[in-house]
C-alpha cells in the first residue's frame, strides 16, 4: 500500500468502516510511515472538531413559533372530505329529485326562471326536508375532518 | 415506528393538517440546520424552512413513495436554500460556534482544547465556505451525522460512491486548511 492509498482509506478507518485484510494493511502502513500517521491524527482532530461545531441556541419556543407559522400559512383552506353520513343525505337529495317530491322546484331554479312566486308553488310539503338534507349534507362534507393522529417518535 | 411516519405521511397527502404539523415537527430542526449550513444566516434559514414546509405540503400528494419523505423533503431544503443563497447578497453571520468542554471532558486533542473558542468557529466556518459547490453540499448535509451516504445521494441527485468520494476530498481539504488547528 502506498500513500495515496492509504489517505483514501484514512476516512473509512476512522469511522470504523474498513474491514480486513484492508484494515491490517492500512495499520501495517501506519506504523511505518510518519506523514500518514500524522495525517490519521488529523483526520481524526477534525472529526472531533467537525462534532463539537454546534450551530448555536435557539430562544426557547423558536421552533414552536416557526411550526405555528408554517401551519397558519398554510391558510384556512376547506378540506373537502366526504364522510358516509353526507353522502347518504347526498343520495337521499337525489333519490328525491327523482321521486319527483322537489322536482318541479330543482328545475325552476335549474332553469333559472325568476319567478320566485311559481318556483314556490311547486314546492310540495316535503321539499324543505330535502333541502334541510342538502344543508346537511355539504355541511358534513366541509366540516374540518381530520382525526387525531396517533402521536409518532422519531429520533431526530 | 417507519410504518407510523408512513402513515403520517399518508394523511397528510389526503390533507390532514394535523398529521402534516407532526411531520414539521419531526423534521423542521433537520431542514432548519440543514438550510441553515447552507445559507449561513439564521433569520434566512428560517424563513426557507417556513417555504420548505408549504411547498412540500401543496406538492405532497404528487410524493409516489411516502418511505422517501425525508429524502425528498430535504431536496427540496437543499435546492430552495442553494437558490436563496445564489440569489441573496446578504453578508453571511457567524454560525459556528464552539463552547467549553466540561471541566474534564477535554478531547484529548491538545490543539483543539487551546484555540480560542470564537477563532475556531470563524475559522471552521471559513474553511467550509472556501469548499468548491459540491464538497459544500454534501458537508451541509452530513454534518447532521444523520444520513446514510445513499440518503444523501438521493437527495444530491448522486450515487452513493460518489457521496462517499465527495466527502472524502472535502474532509482533505479542510484538514488542509484547518491543519493549525488539529
Ligand atoms: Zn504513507
Amino acid at each position: 500500500m502506498d500513500c495515496q492509498e492509504a489517505n483514501l482509506w484514512l476516512d473509512s478507518m476512522n469511522h470504523g468502516d474498513l474491514t480486513e485484510p484492508d484494515s491490517s494493511e492500512l495499520e501495517g502502513h501506519l506504523a511505518k510511515c510518519s506523514q500518514c500517521s500524522l495525517e490519521r491524527d488529523q483526520a481524526r482532530r477534525l472529526d472531533v472538531l467537525l462534532e463539537r461545531a454546534s450551530l448555536g441556541h435557539f430562544p426557547e419556543g423558536f421552533f414552536d413559533r416557526q411550526r405555528q407559522s408554517v401551519m397558519a400559512r398554510l391558510g384556512p383552506e376547506l378540506e373537502w372530505h366526504a364522510p358516509p353520513c353526507s353522502l347518504l343525505f347526498l343520495v337521499m337529495v337525489i333519490a328525491g329529485y327523482f321521486g319527483g317530491s322537489i322536482g318541479p322546484f330543482m328545475d325552476s331554479v335549474l332553469s333559472f326562471k325568476s319567478d320566485l312566486g311559481a318556483a314556490w308553488a311547486s314546492v310540495d310539503e316535503i321539499a324543505p326536508l330535502y333541502g334541510l338534507l342538502l344543508l346537511l349534507a355539504f355541511g358534513a362534507v366541509a366540516r374540518d375532518p381530520d382525526p387525531e393522529p396517533v402521536p409518532v417518535e422519531v429520533s431526530q | 415506528m417507519a410504518e407510523d411516519l408512513e402513515q403520517q405521511v399518508r394523511l397528510s397527502q389526503q390533507g390532514n393538517r394535523r398529521a402534516f404539523e407532526q411531520l414539521v415537527g419531526i423534521f423542521q430542526k433537520q431542514v432548519f440546520f440543514t438550510v441553515l449550513r447552507v445559507v449561513q444566516d439564521r433569520h434566512m434559514a428560517d424563513d426557507v424552512t417556513q417555504e420548505v414546509f408549504i411547498k412540500a405540503y401543496r406538492a405532497l400528494p404528487a410524493l409516489q413513495e411516502p418511505a422517501y419523505f425525508k429524502t425528498w423533503l430535504l431536496r427540496i431544503a437543499m435546492n430552495r436554500a442553494i437558490d436563496q443563497q445564489r440569489r441573496s447578497s446578504r453578508e453571511r453571520e457567524q454560525v459556528f460556534f464552539f463552547e467549553e468542554e466540561p471541566a474534564g471532558a477535554g478531547t484529548e486533542c491538545e490543539s483543539l482544547d487551546r484555540a480560542p473558542l470564537a477563532e475556531l468557529g470563524t475559522a471552521l466556518q471559513e474553511a467550509l465556505a472556501s469548499l468548491p459547490q459540491k464538497l459544500r453540499r454534501v458537508m451541509a448535509l452530513s454534518l447532521d451525522g444523520k444520513l446514510s451516504h445513499e440518503e444523501a445521494g438521493r437527495i444530491l441527485g448522486c450515487p452513493a460512491g460518489t457521496v462517499k468520494s465527495r466527502l472524502h476530498h472535502a474532509r482533505r481539504q479542510l484538514r488542509e486548511k484547518l491543519k493549525r488547528y488539529l
